[in-house]
């Protein structure tokens, strides 16, 4: 079945960088998780439907399509409007665009004012109109203000709340269902994130309810599911400043183990500056002992190698220059005789020790996921808007 | 609604603002205001749309609509909702300044109309053009709106003769008001009001002042400025105050005679209940000759007529929510409006709607 999304925006308020950068996002998100184009349908004249097939772990979790069209068809009254009204009313999840531009007013209301002038007034009875044909109810309203890398800093969340709920002044006052969030596609992958969140929104009823009470949902069996269960939360939990409103309905419990940096790694963490140290110690006494001069080489040396196997990207290289940093050590430690290289073998004996202990923790927390697959799924959750970022800095 | 017919009618002199009201005030409304928002019907959405674009874009005297002419008067059909459910349609007609003269004109038909659509309205509204009160001292504005409204005068005296003294609660617009508020104050308005209508400073006429304006900036630069309603939603309430007035004590009586009945059929069932158990006043003889499909269909009845009861008081509890919400609304708004009644300024304070 394939879900219908009606996205409204007037003119410039960035429909088709929406859409295109939503499905950059997830795509370059994780290998695990794609988005292909299916179809592409012509209608409303010069405009198209495009209908999209969401995979994870190769099971398709959501067929869905989003119309794109000249922002100005929204006003015209020509036959191709008539059209679009229709794809709209057939859809129960708008996605509402708000140009952030409209926050750069001097004050709330005048903020307001622009909004309803520009925006409302346009999109307001589209949603009249549904409600005529679908009982008095609006259809779930997704409002995502664009361009938002100003707002940001200078709006807090509520406040961005009471002007777009102000700016809709008709919708019945407790519109719980709306969602608000602020987006830019220049330096986050929130459109990415927005279009997850509505099919999290739209598949609730395949995660299982755990609990009546709460509204606490946690998937049972399907693999993709819950990585992308996981992938939403992770998402939200780590970019709270754009998520205004209506997001608390997203409440995934998923395996904390596998993205939070927990205890096991802290523990090994600790031991190996602990271990570094020492080793520092061990140096300064050496230097005091040996004489500086005969240290320094081996120093030079040692911290070359630390550096190389830390810097360097090729896996089989950072193993190499990790066996060389040992070699150093080992060779530093030789300079005060036997004793010396006993303590050398204590230290290493200690890191291997500790990391093993962590990776045995990790394995406790978490049998379905490696240690390796955790470390870069973590990596890849937490820098999810970062890596947007830099990519775009690099770019330029 | 039961009165589908609510009509709200228009009247002032040519250029006084009328039709840039409708669109003004659709403009504030469409983007809904406190819950309440406006769909214009299919036959003049197009129309409004256009001259909303017309104002925001463009700039000068034609940004505005053109005059409207004696013949094409204007019936635009508006859905009122309230947090997107139906509340009532109605009816807002705008003539041009014209059909006041039409009379005199012999063109009777227009006349006809616009008595016709009056005698369909819970309130008259009537536009006094602001640009009038742009003078020093209330002495030349009094003159020159004097001047303006003697056809309206005339018009409203006409009026309530030929309805045994009765007349409509009315609602002066006062329009440009972001021209005239720098002359005008709060205290000239009541001068002002007895100078020129006097003959309805009379022991059961009420009627309200209101100021509004398309923008406060609307005119800077050769009427190039912001277009941002101010207080256009007022008059407009106040219409819909009245209609849901009348409209809940009609209901209200209505449902008062029908309760009534609904009483006196279910104790009417009841006894028939009773007589049917109590034949003989034998207990075991009775319990043979008792007919429960009697007893049942009297049941049914007083079921039904319960359930009557429950949906009217529904129904009228559903109205005095939106009575509730319109009349909180106008008395926040109470400092930006003004009402007579009986000859003398009284606060606005929504009381007869408490009544209900
Ligand atoms: N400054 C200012 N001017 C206004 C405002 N509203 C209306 N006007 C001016 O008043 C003129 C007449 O307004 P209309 O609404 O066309 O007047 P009308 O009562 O419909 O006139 P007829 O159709 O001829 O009866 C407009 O062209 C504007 O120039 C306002 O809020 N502020
Ligand atoms: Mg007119």
């Amino acid at each position: 079945m394939t879900e219908n999304i009606a996205l409204l925006g007037i003119s410039g308020s960035g429909k088709t960088n929406f859409i295109s950068e939503a499905i950059k996002d997830i795509n370059s998100f994780s290998p695990k998780i794609t988005i292909t184009c299916q179809n592409s349908a012509r209608a409303f004249g010069e405009n198209s439907i495009n209908t999209y097939m969401l995979k994870a772990y190769e099971n398709i979790q959501w067929n869905f399509s989003i119309c794109d069209y000249n922002g100005n068809l929204l006003k015209s009254h020509e036959k191709d409007n008539f059209e679009l009204r229709k794809y709209f009313n057939s859809s129960n999840m708008w996605i509402i665009l708000i140009d952030g531009e409209c926050f750069s007013e001097e004050n709330k209301d005048e903020i307001i004012g622009k909004i309803k002038r520009k925006i409302t007034r346009i999109i307001f009875p589209y949603i009249s109109d549904y409600a005529d044909k679908h009982g008095e109810k609006a259809p779930k309203l997704f409002f995502i203000v664009t361009k938002a890398r100003k707002i940001v800093n200078t709006f807090d969340s509520e406040s961005i709340k009471e002007v777009i709920m102000a700016s809709f002044e008709g919708l019945p006052a407790q519109n719980l269902s709306s969602m608000i969030m602020l987006s830019d596609t220049l330096y986050t992958r929130s459109a990415g994130l927005a279009l997850l969140s509505l099919f999290y929104m739209n598949n609730f009823k395949r995660y299982s309810k755990v609990s009546s009470e709460s509204s606490i949902y946690q998937v049972t069996e399907d693999i993709g599911l819950k990585y992308l269960g996981t992938c939403v939360q992770c998402l939200i939990d780590n970019n709270k400043k754009l998520m205004i409103k209506g997001f608390d309905k997203i409440n995934y419990q998923y395996d904390k183990s596998t993205i939070e940096i927990g205890g096991s790694n802290k523990f090994v963490t600790l031991a190996i500056v602990l271990d570094l140290f020492l080793i520092a110690l061990f140096l300064i006494y050496l230097i005091i002992n040996v004489g500086f001069a005969d240290v320094a080489v081996g120093m030079i040396a040692l911290a070359f190698y630390i550096a190389l196997a830390i810097g360097i990207k090729n896996k089989i290289a950072r193993v190499f220059f990790g066996i060389c940093s040992l070699g150093g050590l080992i060779n530093l430690c030789a300079l005060s005789g036997e004793n010396g290289l006993l303590i050398s073998v204590g230290f290493i004996i200690w890191l291997l020790v500790s990391i093993g202990y962590g990776v045995s923790l990790d394995k406790k927390t978490d049998k379905k996921l490696n240690i390796k697959k955790q470390i870069r799924f973590k990596d890849e959750l937490v820098h999810f808007f970062d890596t947007k970022a830099k990519e775009k800095n690099n770019g330029k | 609604m039961a009165n589908n017919n609510t009509r709200f009618t228009a009247l002032g002199m040519s250029g006084s603002g009328k039709t840039c009201y409708v669109l003004g005030m659709y403009y504030q409304m469409i983007t809904g205001y406190k819950g309440f928002s406006l769909k214009a019907g299919s036959e003049y959405v197009r129309r409004l749309e256009d001259w909303m674009d017309q104002l925001d874009d463009i700039s000068g005297h034609e940004r505005f609509p053109a005059g409207t002419g004696l013949a094409d008067l204007s019936d635009y059909e508006f859905k009122l909702k309230y947090a997107l459910q139906d509340v009532m349609t109605f009816n807002w007609i705008d003539y041009g300044g014209a059909a006041l003269a039409a009379r005199e004109n012999n063109d009777a038909e227009v006349y006809r109309m616009l008595l016709e659509s009056i005698d369909q309205s819970p309130v008259l509204y009537v536009f006094l053009d602001g640009e009038l009160l742009c003078s020093e001292g209330n002495e030349s504005r009094i003159k020159a709106l004097r001047k303006n409204v003697r056809r309206i005068n005339a018009f409203l005296m006409d009026y309530s003769e030929s309805h045994q003294g009765e007349m409509l609660p009315i609602v002066f617009v006062i329009t440009k008001a972001d021209m005239c508020a720098e002359y005008v104050n709060n205290d000239d308005i009541p001068i002002i009001m007895k100078e020129c209508f006097d003959f309805l400073m009379v022991k059961g006429i009420r009627f309200y002042v209101t100021m509004v304006s398309l923008g406060k900036d609307i005119a800077d630069n050769d009427y190039s400025g912001e277009v941002d309603p101010m207080y256009m939603h007022i008059p407009f309430f106040i219409g819909i105050y009245h209609t849901f007035m009348n409209f809940c004590f009609a209901l209200k009586n209505e449902i008062l005679i029908e309760e009534q009945k609904n009483q006196s059929r279910i104790s009417q069932n009841q006894s028939e209940i009773y007589n049917e158990r109590n034949k003989t006043g034998w207990g075991f003889l009775d319990r043979i000759l008792c007919d429960e499909s009697n007893v049942d269909y009297c049941k049914r009845q007083i079921a039904t007529a319960n359930e009557t009861i429950k949906s009217n008081r529904d129904l009228l509890a559903h109205y005095k929510k939106l009575m509730n919400a319109v009349s909180s609304q106008l008395l926040r708004d109470s400092v930006h409006f003004k009402m007579f009644e009986d000859g003398i300024e009284k606060e606005f304070d929504a009381a007869e709607s408490f009544e209900l």
